[in-house]
C-alpha cells in the first residue's frame, strides 16, 4: 500500500435501473466524475469500460432479481501525495440484487490463434480484469458487491508539463531484470487477473514475480512428465494445456486446464513426483514460479493463500464429481455386462444345442455345436421336423458380430422356421428370405447361409445356398466337399433367385455343416485351418459319434489357433443316417 | 453514434462509426454495420478514429464482421487513433493480433488490397 500525505478524498453515488441505455450513461457518468475529481484520463478511460463490462454482465447474467432492484454504484477518488510524487486511487463499488455470482471465479476464455477460431463473444471479462488494478468481490446482504479500481502515480515536473502513467507499466520499466524475464508477456500486462492474485497489492506482486519464467509452448509440446521431479509452480497465461493421469495422452481421459488455472503445486507442496503428464492443447504462455518464490514470497502476498485453498478445494470437488461420474460409468457397464450375459442365453436357447437332438428317433442322429466369438454371435444353425420324416436343416454366418449381429441373426431364424413349413423347396425359402431381410435393413448386415430338406427314410436330400461355405460329407472311408449351387448371399440385394441341387445321403454317410470360423481359423502363423483340415479332421473321426466328432474338431482348431478364444464364431451342425437295426 | 460509408472502386469499402459502441450504442448501428460488410468487397477498412468508447460488445461486432470478411475471402483493418482508448481496448482483448490495427488510412487500405 501506498503511504503518503492525503490530498482529498470525494465520494459519489449514482443509482440506475439494470437497462442497457443506463449502462452507457453510467459509464459517461464515471468518467465525467474521475475527470471532474482530478484523476488522468487514462484512469477515467479504463474504469468506464471496466463499470460498462460489469453492468452488462449483470443485466445479462443477474436473471430478473437483477432486473428488478436499483444497481447502485459509488466511487471514491483519493489523491495523496509521496515524496515528490502526487497521484491517487480511484476505488469503484458497484452492487446489485441479482443472483449470487463472483465474476472473478469464471476463467477467462483462451486467446485464439487466428481470426477463424476466434469467438465474437466473451471479452467482457478480460477487459474488467485487464483494466482494473484490482478487484474484489463479496456477497453480503443478499446482494452482489464488486470493488474495482486504479492508482496513478504523476511526477511533478516544471509548471505546466504534468505526464501521467499507469502505475504498472513504470513498475515494469524500473525492474529490468523483470523486463528481460518477461519478453513474451504482452505489454504492460498485469498478472491481477488470475484469480489466485486477485487480491495482492499489486506493486508487491510485481516484486515477487520480478524472476518468474514465461515458458512458450507450441501445441503438442510436453510441459510436464509423469514422475518427474517438480520445483515450481505454473500458472497458465494463455491457450490451453491437457493433463492426463497417464503416461501416455489418452483422447478420452484428458482433464483439461485452461488460462488463469494453477498446476505443479501438488508436488510442489509435498515433494513427490508429478502426478499428470501435462501437454500443450494449443500454443500457450506458461508462467513458472520457483517453488521457493512460490512459498516464500507469493503465498505471503494478501489473499493468496487463500484463493490457493479455494482453487484446491475446487479441484478436490471436481476430481470427487469426476470419480463419481467413473464410479456410476462402472456400474453401468456391470448392468450391461449382464444384460449381454441374459442376451447370450436368449440367443443360445434359441439354438437346438441340445444333445442328443431327437432322442425319440432311431434312424437320425443330428447334432450342433457353438462357441461364439464375443459375448453375443452372428453364426447360426437349426434343425427341426416338418413332418414325421422331413428334416429342415440349415447353417448361416451373419456379417459382423455383437449385438447388431446377433439381433439380425434372431430376425433369420424367426424367418426361416416360418418359411419351411410352407415349403419344402429350399431355393424357394432363400428367395422369400433374401427378400424379407431386404426390407428395412439400414444396418447392411447380410447373411450366408445353407439349408436343405433331407427325408430321412429315403436318404434324398434337397439344398439351396446363398454365399456360404460348402458342408461336407463323409463315410468312414472318403470325405468331399458337397457340389453347391450358386447362389449370392441373402439381405444385401433383394430379387434374387436361388436353385437347388438334390443328392442322396446313404445310411452311415455324415452331412457336416459349418461356418468359416473353422476354415478360416489361423495358426499364429497366420496360416488358415482350411477346407482340407476339415476335411481330414472329419474323415478321421468318421466312426466317432456325433457329439465327440464335433468336439474333437473344435479341440483341433483351438490347438491349431493355440489359442481358447476364438477369432470368429465357430458353428458346425452334423447329420448322419443311421441303420435302422442299430 | 454513427456510421457512414465510401466506395473506393470495386474492391474497397470505408467504414466510419463515430461515437460510443458500448451497449446501447451497439444497436443502433449493428444492423447497417452487418448490411455494409455482407457486400462483397474484397477489402474492408473500418475507421474507428472518432470513436471514443469500444466496448467488449462492439468488439464481438468487430470480430463478427472480420471473420464474415474472411469467410467471403477478403481482409478487414481497423485505423485508429494512436495511444486512444479504443486502442486500449483492442489490446486489452488481444483483438489487435487477429485484425490487423493501423494509424492511417493509407496502410490499412494497402494492407486489404494486397
Amino acid at each position: 500500500m501506498r503511504a503518503g500525505r492525503l490530498v482529498s478524498s470525494h465520494h459519489d453515488e449514482l443509482t440506475l435501473e439494470a437497462d442497457a441505455a443506463e449502462v452507457g450513461r453510467a459509464s459517461e457518468w464515471l468518467e465525467a466524475m474521475c475527470r471532474q475529481r482530478g484523476a488522468p484520463q487514462p484512469v477515467a478511460d479504463r474504469l468506464a469500460l471496466s463499470l460498462h463490462e460489469m453492468l452488462a454482465n449483470v443485466i445479462a447474467h443477474g436473471g430478473t432479481s437483477a432486473r428488478s432492484s436499483p444497481i447502485g454504484i459509488h466511487l471514491e477518488v483519493v489523491r495523496d501525495k509521496t515524496g515528490g510524487e502526487a497521484g491517487g486511487e480511484v476505488r469503484v463499488t458497484v452492487s446489485d440484487g441479482g443472483i449470487a455470482f463472483n465474476p472473478l471465479m469464471v476463467a477467462e476464455i483462451a486467446r485464439p490463434n487466428s481470426l477463424a477460431e476466434a469467438v465474437p463473444e466473451g471479452r467482457g471479462l478480460t477487459m474488467i480484469r485487464r483494466f482494473s488494478d484490482w478487484l474484489d468481490y463479496r456477497h453480503e446482504g443478499g446482494r452482489n458487491h464488486l470493488t474495482f479500481g486504479a492508482r496513478w502515480i504523476a511526477k511533478v515536473k516544471p509548471p505546466g508539463t504534468t505526464h501521467f502513467h499507469r502505475s504498472g507499466e513504470r513498475r515494469v520499466a524500473s525492474h529490468p531484470v523483470m523486463q528481460e524475464r518477461r519478453r513474451g508477456l504482452r505489454r504492460g500486462e498485469s498478472f491481477r487477473w488470475i484469480a489466485l492474485f486477485a487480491d495482492a497489492d499489486p506493486v508487491e506482486l510485481d516484486a515477487a514475480l520480478a524472476d518468474c519464467e514465461l515458458l512458450m509452448l507450441s501445441a503438442g509440446e510436453t510441459l510436464l512428465r509423469l514422475g518427474d521431479l517438480n520445483q515450481s509452480v505454473f500458472i497458465l497465461l494463455s491457450g490451453k494445456l491437457t493433463a492426463y493421469l497417464s503416461e501416455a495422452p489418452d483422447p478420452d481421459n484428458g482433464i483439461e486446464i485452461s488460462a488463469s488455472e494453477c498446476f505443479g503445486e501438488l508436488s510442489a507442496i509435498d515433494g513427490k513426483p508429478i502426478s499428470a503428464l501435462v501437454v500443450a492443447a494449443t500454443d500457450v504462455r506458461v508462467l513458472k514460479l520457483d517453488k521457493e518464490v512460490f512459498w516464500k514470497r507469493l503465498i505471503k502476498l494478501r489473499g493468496v493463500a487463500e484463493n490457493m485453498m479455494i482453487t484446491l478445494s475446487e479441484r478436490m470437488r471436481r476430481s470427487n464429481v469426476k470419480a463419481l461420474a467413473m464410479q456410476r460409468e462402472q456400474l453401468e457397464l456391470q448392468h450391461l455386462r449382464k444384460e449381454l450375459d441374459v442376451a447370450r442365453q436368449l440367443q443360445a436357447s434359441m439354438l437346438p444345442l441340445q444333445r442328443p437332438l431327437f432322442p425319440g428317433r432311431t434312424d437320425i442322429e443330428v447334432c450342433g455345436f457353438m462357441e461364439p466369438a464375443s459375448k453375443v454371435g452372428g453364426d447360426l444353425f437349426d434343425a427341426f421336423f416338418v413332418d414325421n420324416r422331413t428334416l429342415f436343416v440349415c447353417v448361416g454366418d451373419v456379417s459382423g458380430h455383437g449385438i447388431a449381429a446377433a439381433l439380425f441373426m434372431v430376425r433369420v431364424i424367426g424367418l426361416l422356421r416360418i418359411l419351411a413349413m410352407e415349403s419344402t423347396q429350399p431355393e424357394k425359402i432363400l428367395e422369400t428370405l433374401n427378400d424379407r431381410l431386404c426390407i428395412g435393413n439400414d444396418t447392411n448386415l447380410f447373411v450366408t447361409l445353407f439349408c436343405g430338406f433331407l427325408d430321412t427314410q429315403s436318404g434324398h436330400f434337397v439344398y439351396s445356398n446363398a454365399g456360404h461355405c460348402p458342408p461336407l460329407v463323409c463315410s468312414e472311408r472318403w470325405a468331399a466337399p458337397l457340389p453347391l449351387p450358386k447362389g449370392m448371399l441373402a439381405g444385401a440385394a433383394s430379387g434374387r433367385q436361388y436353385a437347388s441341387l438334390e443328392r442322396h445321403l446313404a445310411v452311415g454317410e455324415t452331412l457336416l455343416c459349418y461356418t468359416d470360423g473353422m476354415s478360416e481359423a489361423e495358426n499364429p502363423s497366420g496360416v488358415q485351418f482350411s477346407e482340407q483340415g476339415c476335411l481330414t479332421l472329419l474323415k478321421h473321426g468318421a466312426a466317432r459319434a456325433l457329439p465327440e466328432l464335433l468336439d474333437s474338431m473344435y479341440e483341433e482348431v483351438v490347438i491349431y489357433t493355440g489359442s481358447p478364444h476364438p477369432a470368429d464364431d465357430c458353428t458346425m451342425l452334423a447329420v448322419r443316417r443311421l441303420a435302422l437295426n442299430q | 453514434m454513427s456510421i457512414s460509408h465510401t466506395d473506393i472502386g470495386n474492391d474497397l469499402r470505408r467504414i466510419a462509426i463515430s461515437g460510443r459502441l458500448d451497449l446501447p450504442g451497439v444497436d443502433s448501428v449493428a444492423k447497417e454495420l452487418e448490411e455494409l460488410i455482407a457486400a462483397p468487397k474484397k477489402g474492408v477498412v473500418v475507421d474507428l478514429t472518432s470513436l471514443r468508447f469500444l466496448a467488449s460488445i462492439g468488439i464481438s461486432a468487430l470480430i463478427s464482421s472480420a471473420k464474415t470478411v474472411q469467410k467471403r475471402g477478403g481482409k478487414m483493418a481497423l485505423v485508429v487513433q494512436a495511444n486512444s482508448t479504443v486502442v486500449m481496448s483492442l489490446e486489452a482483448t488481444g483483438v489487435d493480433d487477429l485484425i490487423p490495427v493501423f494509424n492511417n488510412h493509407s496502410d490499412a487500405e494497402k494492407s486489404v488490397a494486397a
